[in-house]
């Protein structure tokens, strides 16, 4: 894939958003697989490390779409490993610490809910590659909303340990959850070119959804008005993120020349 | 050095290609599951297309190593792999040959997509899979123990007749 058709006022802006959604996955995928030989259940422990390569698999091709479009040569392992904090485009909601079993399923669930939305929009997107990736995500996608909408659900109306845990976690993130609708001038130039989605539309569809499943579930919504964290989008990030990136960026780091 | 560059045609290329096994499914080849969708020649460099399973599939980067070998092996010296995203890959495009194949060596074949979840919303997050046949006695009695599997494409299912574990490869 070339960076084909591309206007040179939009190059910016287009590696800018294809490193937010890499990003995004990159290190929800990096959490999730921290589970690995930790889930509660056999099953469990092997179906969050699917959601993890799905993650992760998702973020390779986005990144290494936005090295093409960006044009210095750098791949997506280029992208992943050798960027600073400061340089990562993720949400915040992301980077926070795995959490209890419910924290990861609650957070899965508001991502993926949102994803649901955002990748059915972006199949419809001008740049062809990023249309691409976004159908073939959608329906990956699709499994990571199933699974953690069932397991909020078994959570939420399962016992009183497990659904105060599940509201806590929903209490906790719903600060988080603000920025996945973040627009600025990025978004604005490449909705005028129809690449990027708006988002602003997107918000009252992922609501109802979420308001849906958190009464099947027996769980209040929280306040609406609670304090929302932002600055992902920007490079303001909280401290975990240097923490997380310091564990998954030492081999490359320590070993550039390092093949398997 | 032009004229070393054997002229294959379609089927010549498709042939080599059904020699191409996917490793984790290694009785199945990649133009019957659907994974190869063509090429074409840029100069003396052949592009054959692909399209992924799944985009975290770690069998991806093994196809893409075969391929080149075996056009190597047919004298083609130059060969390129090119991803294809869209139209996304289905498990429709699984051939009856490769479904066969698949319920011989113990995994159910996928159902048709119109059966997954992504096909509307109430089947999304309906608590009831759709029955899968065993592979072993055919019976429909049978349960979807983990959504996920040992690949990123397969479940694990049980069938409660026989009692005999299987895989089943998911819709997608």
């Amino acid at each position: 894939m070339s960076a084909q058709n591309i206007a040179p006022e939009l190059q910016q802006p287009l590696f800018e958003y294809l490193l937010r959604l890499g990003d995004d996955r990159l290190i929800l995928g990096h959490r999730l697989s921290e589970w690995c030989g930790h889930g509660p259940i056999l099953e469990e422990d092997i179906a969050l490390a699917n959601l993890a390569l799905d993650c992760i698999g998702q973020a390779s091709v986005l990144l290494k779409e936005a090295g093409t479009v960006e044009g210095q040569g750098r791949s997506e392992d280029d992208l992943a490993y050798f960027r600073d904090a400061i340089d990562f485009r993720n949400l915040l909601l992301v980077e926070l610490p795995k959490g209890d079993f419910g924290f990861t399923i609650v957070r899965q669930f508001l991502f993926s809910t949102f994803s649901y939305f955002f990748l059915e929009k972006l199949q419809q997107s001008a740049h062809k590659p990023l249309a691409g990736i976004a159908a073939k995500t959608f329906k990956e996608n699709l499994y990571h909303l199933r699974h953690s909408r069932k397991w909020l659900v078994v959570l939420g109306d399962g016992t009183e340990e497990s659904h105060q845990r599940v509201q806590n976690a929903l209490d906790e993130l719903w600060g988080y959850t603000e920025e996945m609708f973040y627009m600025d001038q990025v978004d604005e130039a490449l909705m005028n070119a129809g690449i990027a989605v708006d988002l602003q539309p997107l918000k009252e569809q992922w609501l109802s959804m979420v308001r849906e499943a958190l009464q099947e579930a027996t769980l209040e919504l929280p306040d609406p008005d609670v304090y929302q964290h932002q600055g992902g989008r920007t490079g303001f990030h909280t401290e975990h993120l240097g923490h997380l990136l310091a564990e998954m960026q030492i081999l490359p780091r320590s070993y550039p020349d390092a093949r398997w | 050095m032009a004229n070393t560059v054997p002229l294959l045609d379609d089927a010549q290329i498709e042939a080599l290609m059904q020699e191409v096994k996917d490793p984790e499914l290694p009785f199945l080849d990649i133009v019957e599951l659907g994974i190869y969708r063509g090429f074409r020649w840029r100069e003396e460099t052949l592009v054959v297309q692909l399209t992924p399973t799944y985009t975290g599939c770690p069998a991806l980067r093994v196809l893409e190593d075969r391929v080149k070998e075996r056009l190597a092996e047919a004298g083609v010296e130059s060969v390129e792999v090119e991803w294809i995203y869209a139209p996304a890959w289905s498990t429709d495009w699984i051939s009856e040959s490769a479904r066969e194949k698949m319920k011989a060596f113990g995994i159910a074949p996928p159902l048709p997509s119109t059966d997954t979840p992504g096909a509307n919303v109430k089947l999304l997050f309906s608590d009831q899979p759709p029955r899968v046949p065993c592979p072993y006695c055919q019976s429909t009695n049978t349960r979807q123990s983990s959504e996920f599997g040992p690949t990123a494409c397969k479940a694990l299912w049980v069938c409660q007749d026989c009692k005999q574990p299987f895989e089943y490869f998911k819709c997608l």
